[in-house]
Formats: structure tokens, C-alpha cells, sequence
């Protein structure tokens, strides 16, 4: 559904860039987290995906259309929701769908039906000015809907929003997912991204160092361990061993062998812990 | 079309929320109410010259004293010192006391002090040429009127400046109006959100000038109506404010490309709005006309604006005017939709 290969973009024109050939794929169906902190270049390859930077050097195709050549009614399939909660102020949360579901010439959403989708029913009517932050972002969550996107980029979307809430959002890009959708989800938030995504790729410095399941990936650089409360010697003793290394297995094998286990936990490298040791950099 | 027509629905209700239409209609009520009851219908610039006769042989003064009373600034007073107390009391004036010097008009001019070089030497001519007033051939000056038709001069002072307040009110205001509306939009970044659908910044940026144009229509109307009546060439006044219209409106979203708050742009708004106001200043006094002001598009704008309200013989500034600003704000146009997507890369 999107194809990205040997993207480059600078903003200065020369060799320092922002993006530095990036290559990925994403099928349809499928949520593809790009995670990274700020500054990596996510923004950037997002405005060059949806047509807001201009494409420097490589190929994009969205839908298998060349962005270079692909005509604006591409964008009748496009949702997008931004970090920035860019809506007019001067209208009601229901002018901005309103207004937005005019600018398409694709059959829309129902504005209020989307709005109380996000919990913003109550506030149809009332200025965007009057608005709290999360509730802003919920209305640009909602306004990438407007078209019934069958590409759907989220620039995180859950930044602001209380854990009910985020439980929503979440919940609303499953199910559009099994409608079909396909969803580039950029967010520095590991969480969400290991919650909702097949696939993600880290990016730092423009660059990608990694991209698979979240799953495979704590497989693959994930080392798995294991938390231990025993009795020796009448005390309670805790112990944390690689399951890998081989001294610590044969400790193992004697605790269990002592019969005086407590507790035993494994534990699982989250995906901010692989994030961490494959780039050397933390999600800021 | 639908989706224009959903812009124009969305910038009409952000501006009646931002008050655009209600500031159009109280400032064209004040300019209105300033033109009827306080701009006076009659209005004399002209300074009063008051004289006397000291001793003076009567037949020597005759043809001097007939030109004198053929004009209602000069006043003929008793003496000297009747002279000085009425200057005292009116600074607009200037006296002159005649008397005979050898069988010569001699005159003797009593100034308020504060009159420049230029007046003085004016008045000196003037007398001088008065002292030999017997040998002064009237009829080798002879004035040729290109157009003996139009005489703006019967035009009451106060309507006279109406076509100022077309230039100014409807046209510069609809400058700031605009540069204000597209500055809002920046800081609110909504151009973004609208840049990922379908529609293109062309439709966007005409949406605002029509937007625009409509309130220059309102308060070129008002003002019109309020003040010369309905006499006017309503088809070639509702085309230049069009034309009008265009050209700053466009003229501003060319601006507004460039910066990406008003505040950074505020120094070229005004620069900008006083650089178009220039012209005004040739108004009243079309002969003043150097190059640098001619090539100012207010100025044919302010003439053709005048020839629309009273209306004269000289149409043809009304089509040049619109056609220059017809094909300059369509420049600028094409200039902002390219400028406007750079802008875009750029943020």
C-alpha cells in the first residue's frame, strides 16, 4: 500500500540530512509504527509521504501511485491526524468536520457521528477556542476520519489525552484496521506502538536501524530473564538470571533443584529496552 | 465548485466571528457621518488680501480698485491701522496699503510674519505687475480647456473626497483585513489540514478574495449611497472595486506568503499601505503628477474612482485603471499559489 525506497531529504539543500535512506514497506491492512525520538526524521518522512515537503530524492508510492505524479484526488483516501492541533478556533467542532467533509469528493462521515465516536458530542457546538488541549487533539483525531481513509496517518495520537481516552483511540484504530485501513502511526510513545502495531521501525538521525514485529524484535535483541525469591540459609533471597548465559542457568537449575522457590517471574525486554540497545538513544 | 463554496461558507463565518463585517459597516457609518455633517460643503483655502487707499489720485487707482473688487477675497478697509486690527483677528489674511509716489502706484504689503519665501516673492510679483496694471495685455493670454465639460469644481467639497474614502476604506482596509485572515490561519496552522485534501491552494487563496471583494462591495455601496446618492456609474464603480479589491487582496496574500506572523510583517503592511496612499496627494491637485507617483496603481485607481462617482468624459481611466489591475494582481496571484507551496516546504 505504501512503498518507500532510498528516501533522502535535507533541508539545507547539501548533504546534512534529515532523512537518509530510509527504505520500507507497508501492506494494506496493516499498522506500521515508526517510532523515534524527536528530531529523528519521523515528521519529516510523514510530510513527504502526505505531499507537504516535496520529494528531494528516492520513490514513494502510496497506493501504487508515484507521489510525483499522483493527482490530488489521492488525497480523497488519505486521513490525517497531526500532533499539532491545527483546527479553526473561530469555528465549532462540528463546523471543522463540516467544513473539512466539503473539501473531499468521496462519500463522508457523519460529523457528529464521529465526534461522539471521540467523546466530543457535547461539544459540537462550541467554539475550537473553548477547547482543552486533548480535546483539540480528539477533533483532529476525528477530522482525519471525515473521509473514511483507507490510508491513515497518525502523528501521535494519543500525545495529551488521559488513559480512558487513549483507550478509545486505541480501540478506534483497531477497528478501522479491520475495516481494511492501513495505518502509519508515528509516535515516540513505545507503548501505544507495541500495543497496536504489526510492524515498526526505528528511526534516529534519519536513519532506520530496525524494522520487524515488536514481538520479533524482542526476540531477536530481547534477553530473556528470569526473577527469583528463594529461601537459603532461612533467608529470603532475590535473584535476577539470564536464561542465556550459562553460569546463571546452572543457578538456576540449583535453585529449583533446592525446592525453595517463592516467586519466579519471567521478565521480557520492553520495546523502549530494544529501542535503547539497538540505537544508543532514549524516546524523548 | 463545492468545494469553493465551502471555503467561502467557512471565511465568511471566520470573518463575521472576527468581526470583519461589523468593522466595514461602523467605519463606513463614520466616514459617512464625517462627510455629511462635518466636512463642510464649501471649503476656502485662499488667503484674504485686505487693502486701503492712502492719498491715492483716483484715476491712477481706478483699473486697480475694478480688479480688486471683481474678486470677494479683497476687502477695502479705511486705514492702515484698520488693516493691522483686522489681521490681528483673521491670520489669514495679508494687507496692502496703496498710495502715489511720483505719479506711481506704490504699494506697501503688511504680512503676518509667518509667510514663506515663495509667498512673498508671489505677492511682489503680483503688485508689480498691478503697479503697471495700464500696460498689461489680458488679451495675449489665452486658456484652452482640453475638456469644457468637466468641471469638478461645482462638486460640493464634501462629495468631492468620497472617491479618497472609496480608495481608502474598502481597498486598503481589505489589505489589512486580509493580511490579518491569513495570519490567523498561519499561526493556527489549518493550512496543513487543508493541504491533505483534495483541494488546491489556488481555491483556497480565491475564497479569501472573494471574500474580500464582497466587503469592499458593502462599503463602497454605503459609503456611495450615503453620500453622492445613486447618480453614480454604478457598473464601472462596482468593476473598479472589484478590480480594487484584486489587487491588494492579492497584493497581501503575496505578502503573507513571505512572513509567518503579522507581527514580522507589520513594517511592510504599513510600508505598504502608505506606499499606496501616496497618491492621494495629487487629489486635489491632478496637475501634480510626477512619475513616481503615476506609477503607483492607486493613482489611476483614485482618478477612476472619482470619474465612476461623477461621472465625466474621460472613461478611459476607468478601463486602464482595471486593466492594470486586473493583469497585476493576477501576477501576483500565480506569484502567492507558487510562494504559498514553497512556503509550505519550508515549514
Amino acid at each position: 500500500m505504501i512503498r518507500v525506497k532510498n528516501l533522502y531529504h535535507s533541508y539545507t539543500n547539501d548533504s546534512n540530512y534529515a532523512v537518509k535512506d530510509v527504505s520500507f514497506e507497508i501492506s494494506k491492512g496493516e499498522i506500521f509504527g515508526f517510532l523515534g525520538p524527536s528530531g529523528a526524521g519521523k515528521s519529516t518522512t510523514q510530510k513527504i509521504l502526505i505531499g507537504l515537503l516535496q520529494l528531494q530524492r528516492g520513490e514513494v508510492s502510496i497506493d501504487g501511485k508515484d507521489i510525483r505524479n499522483a493527482n490530488r484526488k489521492l488525497f480523497n483516501s488519505i486521513g490525517v491526524s497531526f500532533e499539532r492541533a491545527n483546527v479553526y478556533k473561530k469555528l465549532t467542532g462540528i463546523e471543522n468536520l463540516s467544513f473539512f467533509a466539503q473539501m473531499f469528493s468521496v462519500p463522508t462521515e457523519d460529523p457528529l457521528k464521529l465526534l461522539k465516536m471521540v467523546g466530543l458530542q457535547d461539544a459540537a457546538s462550541k467554539k475550537a477556542s473553548s477547547y482543552s488541549k486533548g480535546m483539540l487533539q480528539r477533533l483532529v483525531f476525528a477530522r482525519s476520519m471525515i473521509n473514511n481513509p483507507s490510508i491513515w496517518f497518525l502523528d501521535e495520537p494519543t500525545s495529551g489525552l488521559d488513559p480512558t481516552t487513549t483507550s478509545v483511540i486505541k480501540d478506534i484504530i483497531r477497528n478501522r484496521q479491520k475495516q481494511g485501513a492501513t495505518v502509519f502511526l508515528t509516535t515516540h510513545n513505545m507503548h501505544i506502538a507495541e500495543e497496536l502495531c504489526d510492524r515498526v521501525a526505528f528511526i534516529t538521525n534519519g536513519e532506520i536501524s530496525a524494522i520487524d514485529s515488536p514481538r520479533s524484535l524482542k526476540l531477536k535483541y530481547g534477553e530473556k530473564r528470569v526473577i527469583v525469591e528463594h529461601i537459603e540459609a532461612g533467608e529470603l533471597t532475590k535473584e535476577e538470571l539470564s536464561l542465556t548465559e550459562e553460569a546463571n542457568k546452572e543457578r538456576l537449575s540449583s535453585i529449583i533443584s533446592a525446592g525453595k522457590i517463592e516467586t519466579m517471574h519471567t521478565q521480557e525486554a520492553s520495546l523502549e529496552d530494544i529501542f535503547i540497545k539497538l540505537t544508543g538513544k532514549e524516546l524523548k | 465548485m463545492r468545494r469553493l463554496l465551502g471555503l467561502l461558507s467557512k471565511d465568511f463565518t471566520v470573518a463575521y466571528r472576527n468581526y470583519f463585517f461589523l468593522i466595514v459597516f461602523v467605519v463606513a457609518a463614520l466616514l459617512i457621518a464625517a462627510t455629511v455633517f462635518l466636512v463642510p460643503e464649501q471649503l476656502s483655502t485662499g488667503t484674504g488680501i485686505l487693502y486701503t487707499l492712502d492719498e491715492v489720485d483716483s484715476s491712477l487707482a481706478k483699473p486697480v480698485i475694478a480688479l480688486f473688487e471683481g474678486h470677494k477675497e479683497y476687502k477695502r478697509l479705511d486705514s492702515k491701522e484698520a488693516i493691522v486690527e483686522q489681521m490681528k483677528k483673521n491670520k489669514n489674511t495679508v494687507g496692502i496699503v496703496i498710495y502715489e509716489e511720483q505719479e506711481q502706484l506704490r504699494f506697501e504689503v503688511i504680512m503676518q510674519g509667518f509667510e514663506n519665501e515663495r509667498s512673498k516673492n508671489a505677492m511682489a510679483l503680483t503688485l508689480e505687475s498691478l503697479a503697471n496694471i495700464g500696460q498689461l495685455q489680458a488679451e495675449s493670454i489665452e486658456t484652452v480647456l482640453l475638456d469644457k465639460d468637466m468641471d469638478y469644481g461645482k462638486i460640493a467639497f464634501n462629495k468631492s473626497i468620497v472617491p479618497l474614502l472609496l480608495l481608502n476604506e474598502p481597498i486598503m482596509l481589505g489589505f489589512i483585513f486580509l493580511a490579518t485572515l491569513i495570519f490567523m490561519e498561519r499561526e493556527e496552522d489549518t493550512i496543513k489540514a487543508y493541504m491533505v485534501t483534495p483541494g488546491r491552494i489556488k481555491e483556497y487563496l480565491l475564497s479569501k478574495i472573494i471574500l474580500m471583494m464582497v466587503l469592499s462591495l458593502i462599503s463602497t455601496i454605503l459609503i456611495t449611497v450615503f453620500t453622492v446618492g445613486i447618480d453614480v456609474n454604478w457598473l464601472m464603480l462596482i468593476a473598479i472595486t472589484i478590480a480594487g479589491s484584486w489587487f491588494s487582496s492579492c497584493m497581501a496574500m503575496l505578502l503573507g506568503s513571505f512572513f509567518d506572523s503579522i507581527s514580522k510583517a507589520m513594517i511592510w503592511i504599513l510600508g505598504i499601505s502608505l506606499v499606496l496612499s501616496v497618491p492621494m496627494a495629487a487629489y486635489f491637485v491632478p496637475s501634480f503628477s510626477p512619475a513616481y507617483l503615476t506609477v503607483i496603481p492607486t493613482y489611476d485607481l483614485m482618478f477612476a474612482l472619482r470619474e465612476a462617482v461623477f461621472p465625466g468624459t474621460n472613461p478611459a481611466v476607468m478601463y486602464r485603471s482595471i486593466l492594470i489591475l486586473a493583469a497585476l494582481g493576477a501576477i501576483m496571484y500565480a506569484m502567492s499559489v507558487l510562494s504559498y507551496k514553497r512556503s509550505l516546504a519550508r515549514d
